[in-house]
């Protein structure tokens, strides 16, 4: 492999070994990317700090030539999907309430990144707030898909994962709160994960859904995103919704056969057909590979979208309270009293789908309405009993991570319930707090990538990584590159 | 209570929520300091500011101390606990939601007070903990100016059921209260800094339904409040003769125009939007948590109060003085234990002490006259060697240097004179010296008698025996 390809296309173990051997110095590493994010049109980042990654990069160099013990991430570059605090520097959230917002620290997932030596790039596009499944809601402009132009990379995530799908960074954190990492990560054909959630603090990340939000990694492979996710996951006495567990520990690669699960109440008639034959003929190679298949009942892909809708926008609505436009954030030029200086900070500063989800919510949390709200919880309840029952005979739970292949940029911007719907199969981890991975599985005929979803038992991301590493070990979907960046 | 008009009796029922700061060093849900005197907005971070991406976490030693409010309230502990989101806007409020409780750290506590009828229980609905806000202050150019040091300190919540009748009830259970929370030390309770707040809401009726209920606020001591319940029922028991209606609403407390004005009207704004807050997670209070607190209280000011008016045969009023501050009736009890006498004790702590402390603006801490000091003086008047006037100048001359009373008096030649020839030489001169006074007196005007008894202790310094100058004056003015 020459410097290029490993660049390209080298895991973080890769590459990490050959900038501490040598064979790779970080600036060159650095440089690569940030002519790449220059030179690409996708829009896939709102800010890029060069010289501080530079200067990083030097700083690096010297720790290797002062012999200081490596970190695990030692010269990986990365980038931050805007939503999460990397201390002096904009955190947007796409928004133009938040436009030259700073923020006055580190999320704790940055200050364990650079513990381990990785390189921060820059902060990378999304939905407004994260709120959306196509990027198209950013303040800055919607990012591209690398794999058609004309096609949205999926949402919110969407800056993150067009960046890995077009090497623009080894990997990149993004946050998921109904899909917002593994629907932009199946649109880009690459790997992204959500973990359980209570395993990955959310401190440093600005909140939309509060009970539904995690951070998680979007990269190359199931490899890397497990030695991301072993660096960032662990307790954090600043989120007390983490749990007190052992730190999570790589996984072994292993010959054992999987007990999987799926189940047919999905393939309804909405799915693309290229993504129903995809799914159906992994599972036929699983099944000579000698695991057991098997079909189970799940029901619950129908009411994911409307009580994900009615609990993360009741969340949202008082997450989104803080933005008044006093302390930080957009403030309007001239008010005639306090509720003129709310109601003009807030109307001018936020955009069209985050009134309506913070309205939506503020409507659903009114004592009147409270039937709406607690049912919803119900429900959430009973997705997550279902799993565990699943959980309690099988390895894994496999669903296609999206019913279509990325749509065309302003095909459904005006359509919000259909936009909603892409959370579908998404939601139904976050509202029972599961773990799923989206890993590539092939192209649709015209070319465009589909992703699976696999699911585990809650914090059993060792089985998850397990499992999606075997499925990277006996197939190359992960390896497919849109035209142009190989 | 009941309040006539005409022929109809109108009766008033009162209930009263209680925010009280909780002595913490640092703030509820971030590491900032608490403090009172600091500079604005010196003591804030990003999540008492409420930044973009930060979470609470919960101060434990604000909850220990509110699990031993919720103890000394006799009021049931929850296991488990749930913090919830108070949903509104307003510029002090810096996430645009308070963090507060839905099911509430205790519930159903009481507080015993002392009324005309006897002891009464004042029962208390909830006990939860949650943040203050920040602090509004309104310039005279349109300006608005914001402090955020206050923003985020842990608040004890406790609210009362409606059974208190009367002004005079609440501000027992007021003054009650605000004692217990002294004596188990969690916070100073100064209503003046705002440590201690409380807003009472106040219905009236004619008969058994309940009246509609208004709330006040801005009242920032307990004259206030005694004074805003007053004129509350009276306005509301107004409005009902005229045959209008009570409008549910927030009233506040006119300290200058001592009335109550409308503040906003309850109805459409109240709509909270209470909802679990989904950043923690439940709060669970173990038996040991309990148990490491119960060691921690006191007894408490009723008992206190039962037991030195039993223990000593003292009244009501001085017993109150006495259990007001835990530690004036720890320093009552040493001096009767160290041999001082119950009246003279009482007198001096009562009278003289505290009027030394309120005169110098001083706490009782300075003080630096012990329990030893009180037995000593006390052996001095049992032998009859000083009078109470002296033994009361002692107390106000050694107040803050603590000397020894057998010091002060030696060094003073304090020691009565009881030697009637000396003291008859005295009033000799006295009487020698006012010859026209001594004419009028004898002459009838007997009001003079004082006026030589004052002169004759003047000459002495006042040491002498009043009860032997008395006899020995009347003995020589009969001779004449």
């Amino acid at each position: 492999m020459n410097n290029i390809e490993l660049i390209t296309n080298g895991s973080i173990k890769e590459i990490r070994e050959a900038v501490i051997n040598r064979k790779l110095y970080t600036t060159e590493l650095v440089n690569f990317f940030i002519q790449r994010i220059k030179n690409n049109k996708i829009n896939s980042f709102i800010s890029l700090y060069e010289d501080d990654a530079l200067k990083r990069a030097e700083e690096l160099d010297k720790k290797l030539k002062n012999c200081e013990k490596p970190g695990k991430l030692f010269g990986i570059p990365y980038a931050v999907k805007d939503n999460i605090a990397v201390k002096g520097y904009e955190v947007t959230c796409a928004s133009k309430m938040l436009k030259n917002y700073k923020a006055t620290y580190n999320a704790t997932v940055i200050n364990k990144l650079n513990d381990e030596d990785a390189i921060f790039l820059g902060k990378t596009n999304l939905d407004e707030f994260a709120m959306g499944s196509s990027t198209e809601t950013s303040y800055f402009g919607t990012t591209l898909n690398p794999w058609d132009n004309n096609r949205v990379p999926g949402g919110s995530s969407g800056g993150s994962a067009a960046a890995i799908a077009s090497r623009e960074s080894v990997f990149a954190l993004g946050s998921d709160t109904g899909g917002s990492i593994r629907q932009p990560a199946a649109f880009c054909g690459v790997t992204g994960l959500k973990a359980t959630y209570g395993f990955v603090s959310r401190f440093g990340l600005v909140a939309f859904a509060s009970s539904l939000d995690q951070v998680g990694p979007i990269g190359r492979s199931a490899e890397d995103l497990e030695l991301i996710f072993s660096i960032i996951s662990g307790f954090d006495e600043k989120d007390t919704t983490t749990k007190k567990i052992e730190n999570y520990k790589v996984s072994e690669p292993t010959k054992r056969k999987f007990n999987i699960a799926y189940t047919n109440d999905i393939f309804g008639e909405e799915i693309s057909p290229d993504i129903k034959n995809n799914i159906l003929s992994i599972l036929n190679l699983l099944k000579k590979e000698g695991h057991s298949i098997s079909e189970v009942a799940f029901n619950f892909s129908k009411h994911s979208v409307p009580v994900y809708q009615i609990l993360s926008c009741s969340e949202a609505s008082s997450n989104l309270a803080r933005y008044d436009g006093i302390r930080y954030g957009y403030q309007t030029k001239s008010y005639k009293s306090l509720l003129d200086l709310y109601n003009r900070s807030r109307g001018e500063g936020f955009g069209e789908e985050v009134k309506r989800r913070i309205l939506f919510g503020t409507y659903i949390l009114m004592a009147k309405n409270n039937a709406l709200y607690t049912s919803s919880f119900k429900v959430s309840r009973l997705i997550r009993e279902n799993l565990e029952n699943i959980f309690t005979e099988y390895d894994v739970f496999i669903t296609p991570t999206t019913f279509s292949p990325p749509f065309k940029i302003g095909e459904i911007i005006d359509d919000p319930i259909k936009m909603h719907h892409s959370d579908a199969f998404t939601s139904i981890c976050n509202l029972s707090g599961n773990p799923g991975i989206s890993i590539p599985l092939g192209l649709t005929d015209n070319n465009l990538p589909i992703g699976m979803q696999i699911i585990a038992k809650r914090f059993d991301e060792n089985n998850l990584f397990q499992f999606a590493k075997y499925i990277q070990s006996i197939t190359d979907y992960h390896k497919c590159l849109p035209e142009g960046v190989k | 209570m009941l309040t006539r008009r005409g022929k109809i009796m109108y009766k008033a029922t009162i209930g009263i929520e209680v925010h009280s700061q909780i002595k913490t060093r640092s703030k509820m849900f971030c590491s900032c300091k608490v403090e009172f005197l600091s500079a604005p907005n010196t003591n804030i971070c990003s999540i008492c500011m409420g930044e973009p991406g930060v979470l609470p976490h919960i101060n434990e030693k604000a909850i220990m101390l509110a699990i031993r409010a919720a103890l000394a309230l006799n009021a049931r502990i929850n296991k488990k606990s749930i913090f919830a989101r108070k949903n509104y806007y307003y510029p002090d409020l810096t996430k645009g939601y308070q963090i507060t409780q839905s099911i509430p750290l205790a519930e159903n506590g009481y507080v015993v007070i002392n009324t005309e009828n006897g002891e009464k229980k004042i029962n208390i609905h909830r006990i939860h903990v949650e943040e203050d806000t920040g602090k509004l202050f309104h310039t005279n150019d349109k300006v608005s100016l914001i402090d955020f040091n206050r923003s985020g300190v842990p608040l004890l919540e406790i609210v009362t059921d409606p059974v208190i009748k009367n002004e005079k009830e609440a501000i027992s259970y007021l003054k009650r209260l605000r004692q217990i929370i002294r004596y188990i030390d969690i916070s100073d309770a100064d209503m003046e800094k705002g440590q201690f707040r409380c807003e009472p809401n106040i219905s009236v009726s004619k008969d058994d339904r309940r009246g509609i209920k208004t709330e006040v606020k801005n009242l920032n001591s307990l004259k206030a409040v005694e004074k805003a319940i007053k004129y509350e029922i009276e306005r509301q028991i107004n409005i009902l003769e005229k045959g209008g209606k009570v409008i549910q609403q927030t009233m506040l407390w006119d300290e200058k125009e001592q009335v109550t004005k409308t503040m906003r009207s309850k109805e459409g704004i109240t709509e909270y939007r209470y909802f679990k807050e989904p950043d923690l997670i439940p709060l669970i209070i173990t038996n040991e948590m309990i148990n490491e607190q119960k060691e921690l209280i006191p007894e408490l000011p009723q008992s206190k109060f039962n037991r030195l008016m039993k223990e000593y045969n003292i009244g009501v009023n001085e017993a109150e003085i006495l259990i007001d501050n835990p530690h004036i009736a720890n320093y009552f009890e040493k001096s009767i234990e160290k041999g001082c006498g119950i009246k003279e004790s009482l007198g001096w702590i009562t009278t003289d002490i505290m009027g030394i402390l309120n005169k110098s603006e001083k706490k009782f801490s300075y003080l630096k006259i012990t329990p030893q000091h009180l037995s000593d003086l006390y052996k001095y008047i049992e032998n009859k060697l000083i009078n109470m006037n002296i033994a009361k100048s002692i107390l106000h001359k050694i107040a803050f240097t603590g000397e020894s009373v057998d010091k002060y008096i030696k060094s003073k030649n304090l020691i009565q004179i009881t030697d009637t020839k000396s003291i008859e030489k005295i009033i000799d001169e006295v009487l020698e010296e006012n010859p026209t006074e001594v004419k009028r007196y004898l002459e009838g005007n007997n009001k003079l008698f004082g006026f030589f008894v004052g002169q004759a202790m003047k000459k002495m310094g006042g040491k002498a025996n009043p009860g032997i100058v008395n006899k020995l004056l009347k003995d020589i003015l009969n001779r004449r």
